[in-house]
């Protein structure tokens, strides 16, 4: 029933259609798309952790299960959806934001941080890291990085770095710099550590406060 | 820093410095990181030099300031594009139509300056979105509902300017028409309130709507005539019940009687919720499945079924027919809904169900009856817009899922309006169909049914994929603008479009030579004589673009 891959691109649907079947958000680039660089920098020092009100994951996908248990591990709370942010913003992060802006951090399906990337704007807001995880046809899985320069270490050293990708991640998160460096942008594939019914494609992000020069 | 175009550097930077005097200095953005968060997420010129984007963007919080910020801008002829929350994603975003305005960005003015439960109406500027209206009511245990479109977060007063939709009773979900009074801010600075607000001290500004001769709201629609920044809504009590029931039809003519019966049924107010089609055969499937058809997988249809419908006439076929009465599975579904008291219902859909029996074969199912408000349970279920719950559920499908198996990455909205017939219904699939086949779009269904959110005629809402690939893109735009002249061809117009497709939509509504846009046009140079006012929008373009372009 469902055209390949390749045709995907443009088929037309209508609305029913749309919403039985679903469309993936197109997220805004975030500004470290602009004049980004694809160099590797050692980190010279190592920074203060942006302190992480929640970190969110999608309860649907094992990847993402096994990245909130090396939160928790970590004892920051966590919040599991099933790809609808709606309660975690309606009930939680709305009234938290008011009070002042606060960072979150997850690892979920493009649509939830892209909702979660709208808000968040309106509370001063802006996406720190954003690191997409594309399932290649090839079997591997492309990672796209998008953040602070000072990261990219720790994302360099995931790669081949031996503990699967969750547990990496949630590593990158946990230790996200408060104080945060020139951003920059980095692409790299790896052998597929997903799961084999695994989603094509998931993002580990950081949203925080905007840092003003 | 972009400056807009026809503007100089020294007039524009004399602009923003009004402009920060006006609104603060922190409510003028002119970083590229800031303005590039105007951009249309669903853009479809993402990646090209065509990309329409903002030059800089003003946030005020008053009227007062809206005025100010105007009057500047009138000064120094500045295009300036107004946006409430700029969520409409699929129809243009926040980004404006004529790249390089200022965007007026009117967020901050989110104050709902009242909430009227006896005479169930509320008062609110753009800035105020479905989600903050719902949690003052909720959190005053006000018994009433808002009408969301889906997703919830966008805003009653953009929304209902765009002419957006929802899904309780047809008085509500018309989102334009269940608006009651405005106040607006014109090119020069002044305020106007319309309807019974035109009177000072009046009592029934969101009472009734008229006021005293013309009745100039609509202009204020769909156009850059103003800058709203007050609008009333009337609001709907909320019901003691809620009931669904479904009918099913075994036989291909059948959607013709369905459809009369249904317009019969609706236009008297024996079902007050929207009507939801369906094709069980076909495989067309019910708006209010969607909650849990996410993640559940479909179920595998007969091989020989797929095969039938793939050699039918568009669903259409003796074979396809005797299959179906062979298996019992019904060619079409229409699902009523009720909104109003416990008995109320249950008679309403006994009687849908005594007039449907006049089409042999007819079958029903009643579905869920609620007793309102719904319990925690009842709203994990529910498709939330249909109790008055914004929701941002329908963002979860962008996951791969057993039924999503290739997600999309943006859309844009080809939204055509047909008569409310069955024979409309049949024509649309059949011109559509063949229009995607000669202008390459690949079509995923074999039929589609349309949608019911205005009373009084069908909508179609297709998708047209926004993708990263610039030919993949230029490709859907061309499809997209051929499958607008194609529909205008056999008189089906569109109810709303992106930004890329306004002059296009606005071009097929050319009756005596475009009469009709020549009048918008006489209006826009009498009220907007600099063309200050989002330019382009709707494709209503001020005298000195016009001449530009000519």
């Amino acid at each position: 029933m469902y055209p390949s891959h390749t045709q995907r691109g443009c088929e037309m649907t209508n609305r029913r259609e749309f919403l039985h079947l679903g469309v993936a958000a197109l997220s805004l680039p975030i500004a470290a798309r602009a004049g980004v660089s694809s160099e590797l920098f050692p980190a010279d020092a190592q920074p203060h952790a942006e302190p992480l009100y929640k970190v969110c994951f999608d309860l649907r996908f094992q990847e993402c299960a096994a990245f909130a248990d090396e939160i928790k591990r970590r004892s920051i709370p966590t919040h599991g959806t099933r790809g609808d942010i709606t309660e975690l913003w309606f009930r939680d992060l709305y009234y938290r934001w008011k009070k002042a802006p606060v960072a979150i951090a997850g690892m979920t399906a493009p649509g939830a941080i892209f909702c979660l990337e709208m808000l968040a704007r309106e509370a001063g807001m802006r996406v720190a890291l954003r690191v997409d995880h594309r399932r290649l046809s090839d079997g591997r899985t492309e990672h796209e990085f998008a953040g602070p320069e000072e990261v990219f270490t720790r994302a360099a050293d995931a790669e081949g770095g031996g503990t699967g990708l969750p547990e990496r991640m949630a590593k990158i998160v946990a230790q996200f710099p408060a104080e945060r460096g020139r951003a920059a942008k980095l692409r790299f594939s790896e052998a597929d550590l997903a799961s084999s019914n695994g989603p094509d494609h998931l993002v580990t992000w950081v949203i925080a406060p905007v840092q003003r020069a | 820093m972009r400056v807009p175009p026809g503007v100089s550097s020294a007039d524009f930077s004399a602009a923003l410095l009004q402009f920060e005097q006006a609104v603060g200095k922190e409510w003028v953005f002119t970083s590229d990181e800031d303005v590039a968060l105007y951009r249309d997420a669903y853009s479809p010129f993402w990646g090209e030099k065509d990309e329409i984007v903002a030059s800089a963007a003003v946030a005020p919080d008053t009227v007062e300031q809206v005025q100010q910020v105007v009057r500047t801008a009138n000064r120094y002829k500045i295009p300036i594009y107004a946006i409430s929350t700029g969520k409409n994603l699929g129809y243009g975003g926040s980004a404006p139509v004529y790249s390089g305005s200022v965007v007026l960005d009117l967020k901050r003015m989110n104050r709902i300056l009242e909430v009227n439960e006896k005479n169930a109406y509320a008062l609110v500027e753009p800035g105020v979105s479905y989600f903050d209206l719902y949690r003052y009511i909720q959190e005053r245990g006000i018994k009433l509902w808002i009408d969301v479109p889906d997703p919830g977060w966008g805003s009653p007063v953009g929304n209902s300017l765009d002419r957006g939709g929802g899904y309780l009773m047809a008085n509500y979900r018309n989102h334009f028409d269940a608006h009651c009074g405005m106040e607006v801010v014109l090119a020069n600075g002044e305020i106007i309130r319309t309807g019974m607000g035109a009177m000072p001290g009046a009592k029934t500004w969101q009472e009734y709507k008229t006021g005293f001769g013309p009745w100039v709201d609509g202009i204020f629609s769909q156009s850059n005539f103003g800058v709203v920044t007050k609008m009333g809504f009337w609001l709907m009590p909320e019901p003691e019940a809620y009931l669904s029931g479904t009918v099913y039809l075994p036989r291909y003519e059948d959607l013709i009687p369905m459809v009369e019966i249904l317009n019969y049924l609706e236009n008297t107010r024996c079902t007050n919720g929207m009507p939801d089609l369906g094709s069980p055969l076909l495989g067309v499937g019910m708006i209010s499945d969607m909650t849990n058809g996410f993640e559940e997988k479909l179920p595998a249809r007969d091989p020989q079924l797929s095969a039938l419908i793939a050699k039918s006439d568009i669903g259409k076929s003796p074979e396809l027919q005797e299959y179906a009465l062979r298996k019992g599975i019904a060619y079409w579904s229409c699902q009523l809904s009720f909104y109003g008291s416990a008995k109320a219902n249950a008679a309403n859909w006994e009687y849908a169900q005594e007039k449907f029996s006049s089409i042999p074969g007819a079958k029903f199912e009643r579905n869920e009856m609620y007793k309102l408000p719904l319990t925690p349970e009842q709203r994990e279920k529910v498709h939330k817009p249909q109790f008055g719950i914004p929701s941002l559920a329908m963002f979860s499908i962008g996951a791969r899922t057993p039924n999503n198996p290739t997600p999309l990455n943006g859309h844009m909205w080809f939204s055509p309006i047909i008569p409310r017939t069955g024979e409309a219904i049949f024509e649309a699939n059949r011109v559509f169909q063949e229009a995607a086949k000669e202008y390459g779009i690949p079509v995923l269904s074999s039929f589609s049914m349309p949608s019911c959110y205005w009373e009084r005629a069908f909508i179609y809402i297709f998708a047209f994929p926004v993708t990263h690939d610039i030919e993949t893109n230029q490709k859907n735009r061309a499809a997209f603008k051929k499958m607008v002249r194609t529909a205008a061809e056999h008189g089906w117009g569109e109810y709303r479009t992106a930004p890329a497709f306004q002059e296009t939509i606005m071009n097929t509504y050319g009756y005596n030579d475009h009469s009709l846009l020549r009048f918008h046009e006489t209006l826009k140079d009498a009220v907007d004589p600099n063309g200050i006012l989002s330019a382009g929008r709707y494709g209503i373009w001020p005298k000195h673009l016009r001449e530009a372009k000519a």
